[in-house]
């Protein structure tokens, strides 16, 4: 209890502080710890010094979830932050909520001009509603294949996999070189629903994954080529090929630095850890797709992107919009790309750093970026998901593959089972929104 | 004879309970409250809209199977780590009541664990058995145990059951411990002499007059691993592979916090609290009639 009081007091003492400062500040909440916060600090330790009169205050809160539930904390008690980071499965959570200020009625207001047609297109198709981009994107990334060349020179492996079959093969000849394991991924539910069938343009849900309309209903069980994907993941867990690291990227980090992974399918933003801690010659290649398959399309893009929370002053809501603008501006957005592994956000940014020469020297930078922009404006069943409570959907359809590989149900138990599930959740959620 | 002290009035023992009743009513009465208000709503995560929904979050709960999986987890999971603790900390007790050298050094060693965070303590087994870069897993799997909690829901279970029992031993060890220092020597001395071995010893005088101490201990121990376990869960699994760890508090947090499902999440502490309460009612009108207080 005394933390507590504690806390008021400090609550209190820091509200009596704002109220004497003239000049604008706000509170930029975000989820960036270790190097990548550091990167963050920086941003903003400059943009401070550029702009006397605006003071912004990062605060690292933890995880995404920790930033999220603080800020709902803060927005219900009249505290809210004015900049938040939102994980991408989550921005449904704040595109229905009431509680976001769009970017596109804030940056014209506060008089700047925004290209968004040189924004990277499936990361603004993710956050936008009807009438324009509600949040900017920020730390944006997308599932890539990254391997270990000394172990695929031990192997005899020539070229890089492009499909899944060159996938099996690579993992068949890793394996007999010794290694306990072949493949893994981080995020392994990103990687192996939202990605692939992203990349194949396969329907997940209707109403276009749930981009046209909230109320949704999982299709993906009936989705022979999902299906069978599973299908061979079991069998690969099975024949040793695929090694399962958990629901999030630490185990594959992990093992994928430690050399006993060959392959890692993972976030392009996973640079940062592998350049700090992998021993070895590393490289990266793109999301494997389905033999066949005559264009692969965009993959999904994934990371966090910025909101700005209402009930701000008007002079605030102006520092903010100039932060927005600043972070977008292509210096920025070099550092960041540069220093984290996030693609920029912005094709100009993009274009400056392949003219720097950048890529010749880190091809692996460069990938994630094309294979975001490929296959031309996304189209049906690749605009991105958009789903209500998603981190209980994804929890579900994630608990519901682990029984699947540790062998406690089948492959179509367990997708019925996690479409029943998930549908029960979207309806919950419908009903919450008043549709 | 009684002893009674009374008070003349009426108004000072009330206004000397006050504080804590003070307390009780805003840390305890007023959120419980809300908790049951918004167990019976649905609403966004902001708080715009507030739907009432009567008991539909407590029908979809107690329908769907996920939920009675997890009262089965929780189930498993206090049952087994209780045991477990109990009797880590008495058979420790035991010996080090009869520890003759260096026995204060002994007790405070065996101490040490309570003084763990649960979150520290689930960091700290995770360490020693993740499948990755764990130096028991390694070890298990080089002596051909295919050692693996993040994908097989039983050694995960084992793993949580194992750090919550290590935690909470230490507190177990030092009841017991105290309650077999206060059983008086003459009386396992006169047994002694009556011709009774160790073992008998051990059930015709110990067990009985460490009943009380065992009953304590027993609520003590389904009230941790019923709450404050979430910590070792949250830093070991988050419930996973599958359900398999997700005991009640830990779905509370996830459907809530993460899921952002706060009418649900409501309903389930509703029934975490009549789950408890319950508990403790059978526990004190039917286990403690066993009880002998000497």
């Amino acid at each position: 209890m005394s933390f507590k009081l504690g806390a008021g007091v400090l609550a209190l003492m820091a509200g009596l502080a704002a109220s004497a400062a003239q000049a604008a500040d706000f509170e930029f909440w975000h989820p960036f710890g270790g190097h990548n916060g550091e990167v963050v600090q920086q941003l903003v330790d400059k943009f401070n010094t550029e702009h006397p009169g605006i003071t912004v205050n990062a605060v690292f809160k933890g995880g995404y979830a920790e930033v999220l539930n603080g800020s709902i904390a803060a927005f219900r008690a009249g505290k809210a932050p004015g900049l938040i980071v939102v994980q991408a499965r989550n921005a449904p959570t704040m595109l229905t909520s009431g509680a976001a200020l769009p970017v596109y009625e804030l940056m014209p207001q506060a008089g700047f001009n925004v290209d968004w047609n040189d924004f990277i297109r499936p990361a603004l198709a993710m956050f936008s509603d009807d009438k324009g981009p509600v949040s900017l994107p920020f730390n944006s990334s997308t599932p890539i294949l990254w391997y270990n060349v000394d172990a695929f020179e031990k192997a005899g492996i020539a070229s890089v996999p492009q499909t899944w079959d060159d996938m099996e093969e690579a993992a068949k000849k890793i394996k007999a070189a010794g290694y306990d394991c072949a493949l893994t991924a981080g995020w392994p539910h990103w990687v192996h629903l939202d990605a692939y069938s992203q990349i194949h343009r396969i329907e997940v849900a209707t109403n276009n994954n749930g981009m046209d309309g909230w109320d949704t209903k999982f299709t993906f069980d009936t989705q022979p080529m999902y299906v069978n994907h599973i299908k061979r993941l079991k069998r690969w867990i099975d024949e040793g090929l695929y090694t399962y690291s958990g629901r999030t990227g630490q185990g594959a980090d992990a093992a994928f630095n430690s050399e006993q992974c060959a392959m890692m399918l993972e976030s392009s933003a996973a640079y940062g850890g592998i350049k700090a801690g992998a021993k070895f010659k590393f490289a990266a290649g793109y999301m494997p797709y389905e033999k066949g398959t005559e264009s692969p399309a965009n993959s999904l893009i994934g990371g966090g992107t910025l909101f700005v929370l209402k009930g701000q002053t008007d002079e605030n809501n102006k520092a903010i919009a100039t932060f927005l603008d600043y972070l977008t501006q292509v210096p920025q957005q070099i550092y960041w790309h540069k220093e984290t592994g996030y693609v920029p956000i912005s094709l100009k940014a993009y274009e400056a750093a392949k003219a720097e020469g950048y890529y010749d020297e880190n091809p692996h930078q460069e990938l994630a970026i094309l294979q975001l922009n490929r296959g031309g404006a996304p189209g049906p069943f690749n605009r991105g998901f958009r789903f209500g409570y998603a981190s209980q959907v994804y929890d579900v359809m994630s608990e519901e593959l682990e029984r699947v590989w540790s062998g406690e149900t089948d492959v179509d138990t367990a997708l019925s089972d996690s479409v029943r599930r998930g549908d029960e959740i979207i309806e919950r959620f419908v009903r919450s929104i008043g549709q | 004879m009684q002893k009674r002290a009374l008070f003349s009035g009426s108004a000072l023992p009330y206004l000397l309970v006050l504080p804590q009743l003070a307390v009780l009513l805003v840390f305890f009465f007023w959120p419980a409250g809300q908790a049951v208000f918004q167990s019976m709503t649905i609403s966004d995560p902001f708080g715009f809209r507030v739907i009432f929904v009567g008991l539909d979050n407590f029908k979809s709960l107690l329908s769907g199977k996920e939920y009675w999986s997890s009262v089965r987890v929780t189930t498993m999971f206090t049952l087994c780590a209780t045991f477990l603790s109990l009797a880590g900390g008495f058979f420790m007790a035991v010996f080090a009541d009869r520890a003759i050298r260096g026995q204060r050094a002994l007790k405070l060693l065996l101490i040490w664990p309570y003084a763990v965070a649960p979150a520290v303590a689930g960091i700290l087994w995770l360490f020693l058995f993740h499948p990755m870069f764990g130096s028991i897993a390694l070890f298990l799997k080089a002596i051909g145990v295919p050692w693996n909690p993040s994908l097989n829901g039983t050694h995960a279970f084992v793993l949580v059951t194992l750090a919550a029992a290590w935690k909470q031993f230490s507190y177990n060890f030092v009841f017991f411990l105290a309650g077999l220092q206060a059983i008086p020597k003459s009386l396992i001395e006169a047994a002694a002499i009556d011709g009774a071995g160790p073992a008998t010893r051990m059930v015709k005088i110990v067990f009985p007059l460490l009943s009380p101490t065992t009953f304590f201990l027993v609520v003590m121990n389904f009230v941790f691993m019923f709450f404050e376990t979430f910590g070792i869960i949250h830093a070991v699994t988050q419930g996973g592979p599958g359900n398999s760890t997700n005991i009640l508090v830990y779905k509370v947090f996830r459907d809530g916090f993460i899921g952002q499902d706060l009418g649900s999440s409501s309903a389930q502490s509703v029934l975490l609290m009549i789950i408890v309460m319950v508990l403790t009612v059978f526990q004190f009108r039917y286990v403690e009639r066993k009880v002998v207080y000497a």
